[in-house]
């Protein structure tokens, strides 16, 4: 049931790759405002370093599924 | 009756062992007819009371005679019978004293149905094809950064050491959905794995390492087939070696030749993904740097833009704007005023009316007492010879009391 739960951290490489494309495409675009892109900037370099952390500091994480019958 | 004439170049006439002999030895130095293997059906087959035994191997369209000499045939496991299909080892001989090719067999053995799964493989080929399991389309594309990676095999097996090898350190979930790869029940346990990753992974592994056509075939049933096409997520499938090709494959979004080219083909490269994440990082600098300049030149514009004369220009409107103003309140101010004066005006005449005043205007007059200037009220206010003050309508008289008389005269 905790499906939601399985892989939060490697999912938000995903999403943090996703967000990232985004922001920088926002900022290329240029019309956001001095504050907002100011904002922006600051969530990109930060989604810039967890990305990096997750891929330098990961370990191999392996779940076994067990061989109950769904539902 | 003439015969044809023969033909001329008979330079060399063959008796029939002769012949026989050339085809022997033609046949005995060809060393690709020795040692070697051929599958086929049995039929006419003799058990000779020498001990011998006698039968033809065929298939389809062809059939060759074999003999299996009694010391090579002591050792055999099972009865030959019609219509089985078997495995035969030996070589390719010429029985010249009648003139027959045959094989000489020196092993032989069951072929378990191969050549039966052979037509079984191709069919389910031909039904899954046919039914679209095996199209393009319906390939799904791989996703690019995976959280969760399944994978299906033995949890024993090299093919999983293989991939979690490959995969190392990226920064994914594995989930490893054990299942049975070989064997009896291998299917449904392989099955049964592939349900259990349903709504779990982003793309799926389905591997084993290499093995006999007998043990990679349960990656050639159909229900196997059938969960992989079902599989809510891409699935990549890595059985055997690279030449083993099974139903599996076809059925897969992607086929890698090995368990390690799988997890190859997964795993995102990371170098060049940190890569990417510099550009990435760079790219927004630079963006940012574009925008500041941008901002920057436009403050330099409005700069610009604020002038001596601009200013002083504001400013005359503004005065005259003031102006405006002014006299607007200045006009408002002295109708207010007129306003207030006609009020006055009102209000003073109707005091004037109701003023005690205004009835000397109609003859009366009214008597102070000098003394304190009370009104007198009574002829008992006053004494004689006292002054009091008579306030007509056009001034007063200074009186002094002669006589008093309470008598009224009227």
């Amino acid at each position: 049931m905790n499906e939601g739960e399985q892989g939060t951290e490697v999912q938000s490489l995903e999403s943090s790759l996703k967000e990232l494309e985004d922001i920088v495409l926002a900022l290329e675009d240029g019309d956001l405002s001095l504050e907002e892109s100011l904002k922006v900037f600051e969530r990109g370099i930060y989604l810039v370093r967890r990305c990096n952390s997750l891929l330098e500091g990961a370990e191999q994480k392996i779940e076994v599924l067990t061989g109950d019958r769904p539902e | 009756m003439v015969l044809a004439p023969l033909p001329i170049v008979l330079n060399r006439v063959f008796n029939v062992s002769e012949l026989n002999a050339r085809i022997r030895d033609r046949l005995a130095t060809d060393l690709r007819l020795s040692d070697l293997c051929a599958r086929g059906e049995l039929s006419n087959v003799v058990n000779h009371r020498s001990g011998h035994r006698y039968f033809t191997l065929k298939d389809s369209d062809s059939q060759i005679s074999c003999v299996l000499f009694k010391n090579h045939g002591r050792r055999l496991d099972f009865e030959l019978e019609n219509g089985q299909n078997v495995l035969i080892f030996g070589d390719v001989s010429f029985y010249h004293i009648k003139g027959r090719v045959q094989i000489v067999v020196r092993a032989i053995q069951k072929d378990l149905g191969l050549g039966a799964r052979h037509q079984e493989f191709e069919a389910l080929k031909r039904k899954l094809g046919e039914e679209g399991l095996f199209d393009e389309a319906r390939k799904r594309p791989l996703p690019l950064y995976p959280g969760r990676i399944g994978v299906v095999t033995s949890p024993n097996g090299a093919a999983l050491r293989d991939v979690l090898k490959v995969l190392g350190s990226y920064p994914a979930k594995i989930l490893l959905s054990p299942a049975q790869v070989q064997g009896e029940s291998s299917p449904e346990s392989i099955v049964l794995a592939l349900t259990l990753l349903r709504g779990k992974a982003d793309v799926a592994i389905v591997c084993r390492g290499g093995g006999s056509v007998e043990d990679l075939w349960p990656f050639n049933s159909e229900i196997v087939a059938r969960a992989i096409s079902r599989l809510d997520c891409p699935v990549i499938s890595a059985v055997g070696h690279e030449t083993d090709v099974t139903i599996a494959d076809f059925v897969a979004d992607v086929r890698a030749p090995t368990p390690s080219a799988a997890a190859e083909i997964v795993k995102p490269d990371v170098s060049g993904l940190k890569e990417d994440l510099k550009a990435t990082e760079r790219r927004m600098e630079r963006s940012l740097a574009v925008i500041l300049e941008r901002r920057k030149n436009r403050l330099a514009r409005l700069k610009s833009g604020v002038s001596y004369k601009a200013i002083s220009r504001r400013l005359e409107e503004m005065h005259r704007h003031l102006d405006v103003l002014s006299e607007r309140l200045f006009q408002s101010e002295a109708e207010r005023i007129e306003l207030m004066a006609t009020r006055l005006d009102v209000a003073a005449g109707k005091l004037d009316e109701l003023s005690p005043l205004a009835t000397l205007t109609r003859g009366y007059a009214i008597a102070i007492d000098t003394s304190d200037n009370k009104l007198i009220r009574s002829v008992l206010d006053v004494s004689l010879e006292e002054e009091i003050d008579v306030l007509l309508t056009d001034g007063h008289l200074r009186c002094s009391v002669i006589d008093k008389n309470q008598q009224k005269r009227f």
